[in-house]
């Protein structure tokens, strides 16, 4: 898998933690956009090769441009862009958001704002502080959900081992014997030795055949 | 259960001294077998904690990687058969006994839909006293109560068996394990007032063949006892007449000189100027009673005296051409010549071999036995060894099942029938 498909990946599974699909990606510019069906969000992703601030900050006026167009607004970058000191102010006054990404996990650094609130309910809207309150809850809602699911999936490990060591402790139990037996014929039905004339040497034309089979007439 | 069904799903379980021989009539001819001994770990120790938890008794192959220190075997390893009777309250041993009869059980019982359980058909020493054979069928009770696995079962003496697997309704059998010699003249039944039980066997020619290997430079592996069996199995020869093979031996030492490499290790020993002592060794399991082994007896070595085992009372120094005869003298006396024209040898013990150009010197068990009979005055016996002997009481057993209707339920009285659980 590439390096960009393995990125897109980590993007598109975190925004998929509130419910946005990927719609629609074009790979000349780097825009993917989600949706939720009411919702239109766009992403401009900046890949490990191409990442700076001077991109970082051509990205932000591009999209800002945009902006109107959709929900919300994020660019997504590498993490070590960190390391060169951007300044984050810009994004925030713009409403932009912007996420950073390594080889594990996608990080909010910026959350965007969203515009579709921005234009319904420009008078009862909430503070910042409480969107970003909102959005840290469902993120942690449904980061609990996600490490539920691994401590499902391991736990079913868990028991898929317990059980593979059982069954191999269960053959070591049987013995390295078995392991040295010659392939065991399947059992032979003896009506069906009796009629294909292979019943063993020491039953054929054995005497004490006949005295036993009348010992019960004998004791009675 | 029609009788079609008993037919096909019997199991043969032959309890020997040394090996378990176990397996259901589908097998054909040869059974599975196992060493009939247990191994009872120290529960402390690294591999009884890797193998699994609670593991009381060790059987079959497994064993070797659960031994421990040397001096630690006696102890621990069990061998429950080793005189053909076990004491009521030997715990450990019957212990043993119900884990190798689990492993027949589990290594034989179908998946198929419809099996209701297997007529197994058991086989124990003859001189075992009924307590044995109430405590092998509780055991079975036990095992059926948890898996459904025994439809029914009896117990036959090993003797029986043999006489049964060799197709002959009358007959003397001489079955010599490591532990002990029995004879049991048979007439269509065991003729349990005839049986005869010496308390001497293969263990018995290990004893001299290690004061031999001591008086040979020996003795440090004369404290093995697996190396003092190869050597035995190796150099012991049966004399027809120990006073004039002895003298051949020691006329002609470069005659009977021997060397051999104890397999997979380093060890050869060598028995030259002395090797005439190797007449001892089979001489032995005959007729302890010649001067030669007074010597032996005086510097230690036990000398196998008259006990008790349970019921069974075992002679410890009869000849075995002697201990026939008396057997056979306990029968009518109509049966008697009938008795002496089918003796069978059966067992381990009797297995020695005649090495080319030693013919006139040393004999095999057969001869031995014509001749000890011949000198008692019985000119006309007709003696044969068992064939497979080690496979003969299972396949006895087998048959037993065969045969046995499956409406002949089990008789305290005649100590024959099939004993149900269910």
């Amino acid at each position: 898998m590439s390096v960009s498909r393995r990125i897109l990946q980590r993007v598109e599974k975190w925004f998929s933690k509130d419910g946005l699909k990927p719609l629609n990606y074009d790979g000349e510019s780097g825009e993917l956009v989600f949706s939720n069906g009411s919702e239109r969000v766009l992403v401009k992703i900046l890949f490990e090769d191409e990442a700076d601030k001077d991109t970082l900050f051509y990205a932000l006026t591009s999209v800002f441009a945009e902006a109107s167009k959709y929900s919300m607004v994020y660019i997504a970058a590498p993490t070590r862009i960190r390391r060169e000191n951007v300044d984050t102010a810009p994004f925030m006054k713009a409403g932009i958001g912007l996420i950073l990404y390594d080889e594990y996990e996608v990080y909010e650094e910026v959350p965007a704002e969203s515009r579709v609130k921005r234009v319904s309910s420009r008078q009862g809207r909430q503070p910042v502080e409480v969107q970003l309150l909102e959005k840290s809850l469902i993120r942690i809602d449904s980061s609990i959900r996600e490490l539920s699911e691994r401590v499902d999936s391991l736990e079913k490990a868990y028991f898929s081992l317990l059980r593979e060591v059982r069954e191999i402790k269960s053959l070591v139990e049987k013995k390295m014997i078995v392991a040295e037996k010659t392939v065991q014929q399947p059992p032979v039905k003896l009506e069906e030795s009796v009629e294909t004339g292979s019943l063993p040497s020491f039953l054929k034309d054995n005497p004490w055949v006949e005295i036993l089979s009348k010992r019960s007439e004998e004791s009675s | 259960m029609s009788e079609a069904y008993k037919r096909s799903h019997v199991l043969g379980m032959d309890y020997g001294t040394s090996f378990f021989k176990y397996g259901p009539i589908s097998l054909g001819e040869t059974p599975e077998l196992m060493e009939n001994r247990g191994y009872f770990p120290d529960k402390d120790a690294i591999m009884t904690r890797i193998m699994g938890e609670g593991r009381e008794v060790v059987v079959g192959k497994d064993i070797p990687m659960y031994l421990e220190a040397r001096e630690d075997l006696p102890s621990r390893l069990v061998y429950p058969f080793r005189n053909g009777v076990i004491e009521k309250n030997d715990n450990r041993a019957w212990q043993v006994v119900e884990e190798v009869s689990r492993v027949a059980f589990r290594d034989f019982t179908p998946k198929e839909e419809g099996f209701a359980g297997f007529y197994v058909v058991a086989s124990l020493s003859a001189v075992a006293p009924r307590y044995m054979y109430e405590k092998l069928f509780d055991i079975y009770r036990k095992i059926d109560s948890e898996d459904h696995t025994v439809a029914a079962a009896t117990i036959i003496p090993q003797p029986l068996a043999v006489a049964i697997s060799h197709k002959v309704p009358t007959s003397v059998v001489v079955e010599s394990g490591h532990g002990n010699t029995q004879i049991t003249p048979i007439s269509r039944y065991p003729v349990r007032t005839a049986i005869i039980a010496l308390n001497r066997g293969g263990g018995d020619a290990n004893s001299i063949t290690a004061e031999i290997l001591k008086d040979s430079g020996y003795g440090d592996l004369a404290k093995e006892e697996t190396v003092v069996r190869q050597v035995k199995e190796q150099i012991g020869l049966v004399p027809r007449n120990l006073d004039t093979a002895v003298r051949f031996g020691r006329e002609n030492p470069d005659k009977l000189a021997v060397t051999i490499n104890i397999p997979g290790t380093r060890l050869r020993i060598t028995l030259d100027e002395n090797a005439w002592l190797r007449f001892l060794i089979g001489e032995y399991v005959f007729n302890p009673n010649h001067e030669m082994f007074q010597s032996y007896f005086a510097r230690g070595m036990p000398k196998p005296g008259d006990v008790k085992v349970g019921d069974a009372f075992f002679l410890g120094m009869v000849d075995m051409g002697e201990a026939i005869v008396q057997s056979i003298e306990k029968c009518p006396v109509e049966l008697q010549p009938y008795l002496y024209k089918q003796i069978i040898l059966s067992g381990g013990n009797f297995e020695w071999r005649v090495p080319q150009g030693l013919e006139n010197t040393c004999v095999n068990s057969v001869d031995k036995i014509k001749t000890m009979l011949n000198e008692k005055g019985l000119p006309d016996v007709g003696i044969m060894m068992a064939n497979s002997p080690k496979y003969s009481v299972w396949r006895g057993c087998i048959v037993y099942g065969y045969a046995v209707p499956e409406g002949f339920n089990w008789s305290w009285d005649k100590m024959e029938g099939w004993m149900r659980f269910r």
